[in-house]
């Protein structure tokens, strides 16, 4: 039996690549598995699926705690979570990622294979839909299901064109990872089975101890689009603050120093023409981003009455 | 760029909670504590505002908060009422409801008349995101007519929704209470002035507060608030108070929208712009925004009067 955890965000598809690949196995005269991780995760947040495959009735029904396969849709999540928990001493990571297997941050002695899934997509697809593709790329690189039988299982679930670009996105990648050389094994016993850790908390009672504790979700990771406030023109109506569902936009009061050289520059700014009397008066009090938790809505820019607030694409 | 300790908001409902981006009940819920301030204790029912803000071991209220069942919030916060006054301890703050659609209109609904009948010391709200968006968009007694949600998708058959919406705040002023009022997410400070009202009134109070859903009701996480402005601007949403029975402080809509203007920005409403026969279907949406201007007596000469921000 060889089992496979997948590592992704919410709206990712995770669930569907889980259920995909299993239906796939099916299709290859293999017993298979697929469910979700149950918990509350929103679009965004970290979400893990499973799938088990095996030529012999499956008859284990827990969550895979040891898998034989990661497969990681997004490559910010290795820096969120431990994505090897576990993982199998012959185990493979497979990684969403246009940057080496080194680069990933993954520790050295785990085979690690990458692939720029979401390019792959983009290309084909039109859309940075990466759970096809990343079947594709496992059919390649592991062998342990076919790729003729990703495509049947793919296009079963999304008939038409749609289910078509998606195969071809799947294709390519297979093809990339199956002409790409695997590393030689480590010898047997040179490499130790990844610590368990564990990735959802256990629960133990039914009672929750300290208010306010979610303040150690960085929700910040979730984000695409991050807001850049223009300060200068900025009249602190407030609106951002207070239509922020993340409570992600700080104000902040200058003082001393820092107040008066905020003042000074408003002063001139105004001179110039360049910014509104009702600006200065305010310019000690600044409106700061918390990148923390910014989900990257876009509330703020949406709301700002001077249209100051710029949504910026994320760089990761 | 990183924001220190101190320098944080005294939000009471803490960042870090898992609401999708853009969510409008975890504004409206902000916006909800902000009025009340830190002397409530807070009895929520199942839904989306309690999971996202308890995920074990952790909690993202800053104020005294239970959870039980999706239909006996109402319940529990008559229990609460009452063991504080047999404590002594009323004063200490007041005992709020907080609660979705789903276990509002549907699911709590006995609880709540209940509670309503027996005239607890409770403020309860409502926040309305129009189905059960827990769980995945199921259609809900406040479900608006022809919306498509799982449970009343559209199809060769069907427009969507075949009911209008609930009319939970008269069903709640049917009951002899002393202050019922609707809000809008997008109307913070009409919000919070309701919000203070019905912590200020002795004996039961219900409030419920519009509070899109970008995720559900299919439309840019950006657009939370001005689609919830849409709705009022449109008379789909009426924002009123019935206070001892009766109705005041109806907000006008001075310059009336055509509705397609905020059915035409959700995905749940697209069939109707498609479907052989939408068209009428509109015309009815319209004709329903039209007689809630009327029976509301939200209509009024253009220029006359602002809506309040």
């Amino acid at each position: 039996m060889k089992e496979v955890r997948i590592h992704g965000r919410g709206g990712q598809g995770s669930v569907t690549a889980a259920e995909l690949l299993a239906v796939a196995a099916f299709e290859d005269g293999k017993y298979s598995q697929a469910f979700p991780f149950f918990g509350v995760e929103r679009r965004g947040a970290p979400v893990t699926a499973f799938t088990r495959l095996s030529d012999k009735k499956i008859r284990l029904r827990s969550q895979i705690y040891e898998p034989d396969y990661v497969i990681v849709q997004d490559a910010t999540l290795i820096a969120a979570i431990d994505v090897t928990s576990g993982l199998k001493p012959e185990g493979m990571v497979i990684v969403n990622s246009e940057k080496s297997p080194e680069e990933t941050g993954l520790d050295a002695g785990i085979e690690v294979r990458t692939i720029d899934a979401t390019g792959i997509a983009l290309e084909i697809i039109g859309r940075p839909i990466v759970n096809t593709t990343l079947l594709g790329a496992f059919a390649g690189a592991t062998g342990e299901i076919s790729i003729e039988s990703i495509k049947r299982s793919v296009l079963a679930r999304f008939p038409g064109k749609v289910g078509e670009l998606n195969v071809r996105a799947a294709e390519k990648a297979y093809q990339i990872m199956a002409a790409t050389e695997r590393k030689p094994h480590a010898k047997a016993g040179a490499r130790e089975k990844r610590e368990t850790h564990e990735i959802h908390e256990k629960i133990g009672t039914a009672a929750i101890g300290k208010p306010g504790t979610s303040e150690i979700t960085k929700t910040g990771d979730w984000r695409v689009f991050y807001p850049e406030l223009d300060m200068e023109q900025c009249t602190r109506c407030g609106k951002c603050l207070e239509n922020c569902p993340d409570a992600a936009i700080i104000e902040r009061t200058l003082s001393g120093h820092e107040a008066d050289a905020a003042r000074k520059k408003a002063e001139e700014l105004e001179k110039a023409g360049k910014i509104k009397k009702a600006a200065v008066k305010k310019a000690h009090i600044r409106y700061e981003l918390d990148p923390t938790y910014c989900k990257g809505c876009g509330i703020c820019a949406n709301e700002c009455p001077i249209k100051g607030i710029k949504m910026k694409l994320e760089e990761k | 760029m990183q924001a220190k300790e101190e320098e944080r908001p005294t939000d009471l409902l803490a960042s870090g909670h898992r609401a999708c981006a853009g969510c409008g009940a975890a504004l409206t819920i902000q916006a909800v504590l902000r009025a009340t301030g830190a002397n409530v204790f807070v009895a929520n029912s199942t839904g989306c505002m309690e999971i996202i803000s308890s995920q074990y071991p952790q909690s993202a209220w800053k104020v005294p908060w239970i959870h039980s069942l999706f239909e006996n919030a109402a319940a529990v916060a008559s229990g609460i009422e009452v063991a504080l006054k047999a404590l002594g301890r009323d004063e200490e703050g007041k005992v709020v409801v907080i609660a979705g659609d789903g276990g509002t209109v549907d699911i709590g609904l006995q609880a709540i008349s209940g509670m309503l009948e027996r005239g607890h010391d409770v403020c309860y709200i409502c926040y309305d995101n129009e189905a059960y968006m827990n769980t995945g968009n199921q259609r809900s007694g406040s479900t608006p007519f022809d919306a498509s949600t799982t449970t009343s998708p559209f199809g060769k058959k069907s427009f969507g929704n075949d009911r209008p919406k609930k009319n939970m705040p008269a069903i709640a002023a049917a009951h002899g209470i002393a202050y019922v009022a609707t809000t809008s997410v997008a109307y913070p400070r009409d919000l919070a002035k309701k919000v203070q009202k019905g912590i200020a009134v002795r004996g039961p109070a219900y409030l419920q507060i519009h509070a899109p859903c970008n995720v559900g009701w299919g439309f840019d996480s950006a657009k939370t608030i001005e689609i919830a402005r849409l709705a009022v601007e449109t008379g789909l949403w009426m924002m009123y108070e019935i206070v001892d029975g009766e109705l005041v402080n109806v907000m006008k809509v001075p310059r009336q929208q055509p509705v397609e203007e905020y059915l035409k920005q959700q995905r749940r409403f697209a069939h109707l712009f498609k479907m052989p026969g939408g068209e009428a279907q509109i015309k009815l949406i319209q004709d329903y925004a039209n007689y809630n201007l009327e029976r509301y007596k939200a209509a009024s000469p253009v220029g006359t009067r602002e809506i309040q921000t």
